[in-house]
């Protein structure tokens, strides 16, 4: 393993800059004292949160090219089920399945009766589609909820267990943890053979379907496991704050699609990465002199981080171009 | 709108022989006779009429809603430009457009300088930053360039259109209307004219032809001496100082702009509006714009419209048997044995029409009397996004498709309903 990335670094020294960048604003942060110590762990804790949106995203571009706007609302219809199953005193984790699996739902019903049909439209169409998806399920959720925010209760209520500078609820680590085990599990999933069935849809639809894989069937699978993914973000976010129809699209989703671009789109590890790396950047903004000055700072940041890595490094930090 | 009015029962007219040169015959001799024009004058006359005399007509407070309508057409006709004639998406059209409305509330509201000037000035503004944009979407094409406008307009709302020294912040700012509401409604209508024309002249001009082909393939233009880089840059121009205008226009109609008025979710509406209006179509995206624009108002004052909205208790029933049987039909003409079409089908069938007979079913009946009402404000919420997935999915044209015959129609061609058919909804972006 070590000499492994010793003959990389040998073969190709300029690897070396990404990790170097990375590690010296790490320490400059460290070093900078008790401003950013804090933004360093309030970035990792709201990252983890970018990261779960993030992974969905790249769930969906790896697997079939195309920016799914609506990551987001599978989220939010997770969270209004659970909030009314909740309401009718149904347990908390019956609750919170049945909740992932009305987001899964929706998943399959999106697959069929919208990225189906455009199965074949340039990219750019279903990117308006599904944003159209997540603009419809906003409209609903209006229609029939009105726009009064509500309060979710987290899966587990103790908010001083832990302290690292701040104090650290235990429904943040819970999220630090699922970030993880799904990031493995879906790593995993990619090198089965299902996994693998996926990787060649994306790449050769037409020859994947000649060797007798069902594109059709896989494309299926794939949103229900993203909106499975979703629906599990929103369960797990929708106790972070007093939610709105549309929740999660509007607190979650630009960030996170934001940190699977940062990332590199079709990279797993680079969705977490960019989480993180967007979750400080946004708490950097908001911090100290420029959060005062500038109203939405947090906001100034992430959109030139973006703008900046993609313009020198057009497929994302971990992607491959 | 009053499209629909047309007379169905147009004389015919004899088609006269003529010599035939080359394949250019046939079609391109036909002229209608004295009662097919007189027929196409009384449709332009009506279309007319329905522009500039409903405003006058109307009591003139609800003008204001009327100059919403047109600014949307600009606004529309300037995201058309950017996807419809350079293949570029932009997500982020609620801070070009908030742009032009600051800069004009600031040169017209806080210096006090002529409306005309804060127009001018919101245009100039609106051009400048959609080439600072532009230039990125040199370097970062397709569903990136996406994200960044997409992100660039969050930043605008959350960000550049609240600080203080400029906007007004949270209070906001004012651009108070230079005339009476019917005036200014005029006047709008009146940008709204040189939109199109510029718009008109854009195309047939040789930029415009050099635009079309680099939105087919940049490559293959590049190779015939398009200069892509050129032509992105002053499509972008072109759709930011449109933006600008409009957003200008906005402002002065609103009289009171802050960061609220230019949400995200603005963004996705003027994406929705252009689609369904029908990309490339001037007078589909013209009136799908000034239609999402007017939903609430018409909904409320058309008679009985908002009657029959609510009574959702017999409208789910009616969409279910609806669809229900369009799937039935479907599956049943391809004559497949039995699928989840089907069952779904036959299910959506048999509970719409439950409910629709006397017979009662207490429990489904009383959840649906629970749904509320579907106001005029939450109409366009959710009927907009469900017009744009069936544009999508179903009539790739928008309404410029189903416009489009009426259009040659008036031109003096013959009437013919397959114009202007499309396969799909070309967002074609190769570089994507």
């Amino acid at each position: 393993m070590a000499t492994a990335v010793l003959d990389r670094v040998r073969a190709e020294p300029r690897s070396l800059i990404g990790p170097g960048i990375g590690i010296a604003v790490i320490v400059a942060l460290l070093a900078s004292g008790n401003t950013g110590q804090t933004a360093l762990v309030i970035g990792l804790i709201t990252g983890a949160a970018y990261s779960l949106l993030a992974m969905g995203i790249v769930l969906i571009y790896k697997s079939s090219g195309i920016f799914n706007f609506a990551q987001g609302e599978f989220g939010t219809i997770a969270i209004f089920v659970l909030y009314l199953l909740r309401l009718n005193d149904v347990p908390y984790l019956l609750a919170a399945l049945l909740a992932v699996g009305a987001a899964a739902l929706l998943g399959l019903v999106v697959e069929t009766g919208v990225i189906r049909p455009l199965a074949d439209a340039p990219r750019v169409t279903l990117l308006v589609a599904t944003a159209g998806v997540a603009l419809l399920s906003l409209g609903v959720q209006l229609w029939l909820g009105g726009a009064t925010p509500r309060v979710l209760e987290p899966a587990f209520t103790r908010a001083d267990r832990l302290r690292v500078i701040i104090a650290i609820s235990d429904q943040r680590l819970l999220i630090l943890a699922v970030v993880v085990v799904v990031g493995i599990a879906l790593a995993l999933f990619f090198k089965t053979n299902l996994g693998l069935a996926v990787l060649a849809a994306s790449q050769e639809a037409t020859a994947t379907n000649l060797v007798g894989i069902s594109v059709r069937r896989l494309s299926a699978l794939v949103w229900v496991q993203a909106a499975l993914l979703g629906g599990l973000a929103g369960v797990l976010l929708g106790s972070t704050e007093p939610f709105t129809p549309g929740f999660v699209t509007s607190r979650y989703l630009i960030l996170g699609f934001t940190a699977a671009v940062i990332g590199g789109i079709t990279s797993l590890p680079g969705a977490v990465l960019g989480g993180v790396i967007v979750g400080v950047g946004e708490a950097l903004g908001s911090a100290g002199t420029l959060g005062d000055s500038i109203p939405g700072g947090g906001f100034v940041i992430t959109f030139l981080l973006l703008v900046a890595i993609l313009a020198l490094r057009p497929q994302g930090l971990l992607g491959r171009s | 709108m009053a499209v629909t009015d047309r007379p169905v029962d147009a004389p015919v007219e004899p088609i006269e022989p003529t010599p035939v040169t080359g394949d250019a015959g046939g079609t391109a001799a036909f002229r209608p006779g004295a009662g097919g024009w007189v027929a196409r004058g009384a449709l332009v006359a009506l279309l007319v009429a329905v522009v500039v005399g409903v405003p006058l007509v109307r009591d003139p407070l609800d003008s204001a809603e009327f100059a919403t309508a047109v600014v949307f057409a600009i606004i529309g006709l300037s995201l058309n430009v950017l996807i419809g004639y350079t293949g570029t998406i932009s997500l982020g059209h609620n801070a070009f457009v908030g742009v032009g409305a600051f800069t004009t509330a600031y040169v017209v509201g806080a210096q006090g300088q002529p409306f005309l000037l804060g127009v001018a000035a919101a245009v100039v503004i609106g051009a400048v930053q959609s080439l600072i944009l532009g230039g990125l979407a040199l370097r970062i094409s397709g569903l990136y360039f996406a994200l960044i406008t997409l992100s660039f307009g969050v930043m605008g709302q959350e960000s550049i259109f609240g600080i203080e020294a400029l906007t007004g912040g949270g209070a906001g700012a004012t651009a108070p209307t230079p005339t009476g509401p019917v005036a200014y409604y005029f006047i709008c209508l009146g940008f709204l004219g040189a939109v199109l024309w510029i718009d008109w002249r854009l195309i047939r001009s040789k930029g415009g032809r050099a635009l079309l082909a680099l939105r087919e393939n940049p490559r293959v233009a590049a190779s015939l001496g398009v200069n892509v880089k050129a032509y992105t840059i002053v499509g972008f121009m072109v759709s930011g100082a449109f933006a600008g205008l409009g957003g200008a226009l906005f402002a002065h109609n609103a009289v009171v702009v802050s960061a609220q008025s230019f949400g995200f979710q603005l963004a996705l509406l003027f994406v929705i509006m252009t689609v369904v209006g029908g990309l490339r179509s001037r007078v589909g995206i013209i009136i799908s714009s000034s239609l999402f624009a007017l939903l609430t108002f018409l909904v409320r004052t058309v008679p009985g419209f908002e009657r029959t909205l609510a009574r959702f208790d017999l409208l789910l029933p009616i969409l279910a048997v609806g669809v229900g049987a369009a799937l039935l039909i479907g599956a049943l003409r391809r004559r497949r044995g039995p699928s989840p079409r089907v069952v779904v089908g036959a299910v959506l069938v048999l509970l719409g029409a439950l409910v629709l007979s006397p017979v009662t079913i207490p429990f489904l009946e009383d959840r649906l009397a629970e749904i509320p009402v579907l106001t005029p404000e939450a109409s366009r919420n959710v009927v907009g996004p469900a017009l744009l997935l069936l544009v999508l999915t179903r009539l790739p044209g928008g309404i410029g498709q189903l416009v489009k015959p009426v259009q040659r129609w008036l031109t003096g061609e013959r009437f013919d309903w397959s114009i202007g058919k499309e396969k799909e909804v070309q967002i074609t972006d190769v570089r994507a």
